[in-house]
């Protein structure tokens, strides 16, 4: 094989690895993700619930799917409807194991922080740590508050797609 | 489209999806109108991805004040590493050349500037601090967990190991670099009327046109020479306090390419490794290569940094292409692989090194149409 073919392989396999496991967890979150995309498809694009407030559409809805998957395959329904629950079951197999990840996955979240270029990681920590909003951060930086935003959301995506590599 | 080009759009297409999912997340902590609010349930509508990115991002968030409460600089040390981006935590102790006017504002930064160099260094470990250099010399550092790449004015590139710190000074005449705590691999920039020396402990590294990799040990120090001849000398008797010895006898030792010295503190030789794993000694370097809108003649130094084998950009217009990618740092083969998958590009492969031309260069007359 080539080392270009090899190249690919290895990172379609790296590719791959990041759209399965990211979904593939024992709670089927993928298909969690189909049903509740086909859901608002399905749900008027103009309705008036969806329009007032479509981030509490979404996660009810959600909400709703995992409830309905949890009582389908005869366990327990959920006890409680927090999203936070809800959420962190789309990627964690079972309760026991959700307290030691999430202590887990804030130490790697810490490190791809830490790998951050380095106005990003400013922008980034001194609005969640140090609670800043924009136009501090972009005072302290010496930026206006667009690139704040701007350095942010790099942030959040390049934390999103390094914590990706662990799942 | 080819299977890379592909790949490297399916990377792309997550990136963005990302970066959505974080700006509508950000948005709606600020609240919408009723057209954002549509545009956002527009947004969620074109793919199941945006669906996934936006549940992902909403949990990132969750674990993101924790996360964040662990980073160990403070705010004004965020902000000095911030504003030095594009110098990697250069901490000029002192300025080198101060300008006549100072604006007040510059000069207050200044002095934050040192502030936070002292800061830094006192992260790194106080023994740093005592062994600082001498005045007029920039040092750069490295924290303690991360690589740092820093291009340094005469064109060299120095890989930062983690948690070092190298101070460096340049004048008309000579070139000096002095590694004060851990290790750096230098990719020297030719310049024969200002040679490079760089001291390593009790002992100074004469360059030839070189990349090779300087680190300090528990016993001494160790010098790998990836490509190219480093002449090693050791310190006389009055050296280890001047940073220049006035006088030398010969060299101890003088490495070629895939040659390892290790050096004791007093800067004798304690052995020299004629076949040196590179592997092994390169192994702290980052495990692969990122480039954004580079030219293909950077890459190629990226790459030889890592491989004795070199390769060799003859075409001066391919030299100059500039591309954009990610390789494993040690499977050169696929850099030159995709090389050749350009247009007009032929890669001659000998015993020594691999050369990449253009195939328009083969005709030996102008082609007339």
């Amino acid at each position: 094989m080539s080392g270009l073919a090899r190249l690919f392989e290895e990172q379609h396999d790296t590719l791959n690895r990041y759209f399965l496991k990211r979904t593939a967890h024992a709670w089927d979150a993928q298909d969690l993700v189909q049903e509740l995309y086909l859901r608002l498809l399905r749900t008027d694009r103009g309705s008036p619930e969806v329009i007032r407030n479509p981030e509490a559409y979404l996660f009810t809805v959600a909400a709703n799917l995992v409830k309905e998957h949890a009582a389908k395959r005869q366990r327990n329904p959920l006890g409680s409807d927090e999203l936070d629950v809800v959420i962190d079951r789309l990627a964690t197999p079972c309760d026991a194991a959700a307290g030691i990840d999430r202590a887990l996955r804030r130490q790697r979240l810490a490190d791809v922080i830490g790998r951050l270029t380095p106005k990003c990681r400013a922008a980034l920590v001194m609005h969640y740590r140090d609670e800043l909003g924009y136009r501090e951060i972009g005072e302290r930086l010496d930026i206006s508050t667009h690139m704040v935003k701007k350095y942010i959301v790099k942030a959040l995506a390049a934390c999103r797609l390094g914590m990706a590599r662990y799942d | 489209m080819t299977e890379f080009a592909r790949h490297r759009q399916a990377a792309e297409q997550q990136r963005r999806a990302a970066e959505q999912a974080a700006s509508w997340y950000l948005d709606l902590r600020e609240g919408l109108d009723e057209a954002q609010r549509q545009a956002f349930a527009d947004w969620l509508r074109e793919s199941p991805v945006h669906v996934a990115e936006y549940l992902a991002m909403t949990r990132l968030h969750g674990d993101m004040g924790a996360a964040s409460a662990l980073d160990p600089l403070g705010g004004d040390e965020l902000r000095e590493l911030a504003r030095h981006e594009r110098a990697v935590v250069p901490l000029r102790l002192k300025p080198a050349m101060a300008p006549a006017e100072v604006a007040p504002r510059h000069r207050w930064r200044a002095a934050l500037a040192q502030v936070a160099a002292v800061l830094m260094v006192t992260l790194l470990g106080g023994g740093a601090w005592l062994y600082g250099p001498p005045p007029g010399w920039d040092a750069y550092a490295s924290a303690p967990d991360t690589l740092r790449s820093v291009r340094l004015p005469d064109g060299t590139d120095a890989q930062l190991d983690r948690a070092s710190v190298v101070a460096v000074h340049f004048d008309a005449r000579q070139r000096h670099i002095e590694i004060i705590r851990g290790g750096a691999l230098f990719d020297v920039g030719h310049d024969p009327a200002r040679p490079l020396t760089v001291r390593l402990g009790a002992n100074e590294l004469q360059d030839i046109g070189t990349v090779f990799d300087a680190h300090q040990c528990a016993d001494g120090g160790t010098v790998t020479v990836i490509s190219g001849r480093v002449r090693i000398w050791q310190d006389g008797a009055h050296a280890a306090a001047a940073h220049f010895p006035a006088t030398r006898s010969a060299p101890i030792a003088e490495l070629a390419s895939g040659q390892q010295a290790n050096l004791r503190h007093d800067g004798s030789l304690d052995l020299v490794d004629r076949h040196a794993d590179l592997a092994r000694s390169t192994g702290w370097l980052p495990p692969d290569i990122h480039f954004e809108h580079a030219s293909v003649a950077e890459v190629a130094r990226r790459f030889n940094a890592y491989n004795p084998h070199p390769l060799v950009i003859e075409d001066a217009a391919i030299a100059a292409t500039r591309i954009s990618g990610r390789f494993h740092a040690r499977d050169m083969e696929s850099f030159v692989a995709y090389l050749g998958t350009l247009p007009g590009v032929r890669v001659t492969r000998s015993q020594d090194d691999i050369r990449v031309d253009s195939t328009r260069a083969a005709s030996p007359m102008p082609r007339s149409l």
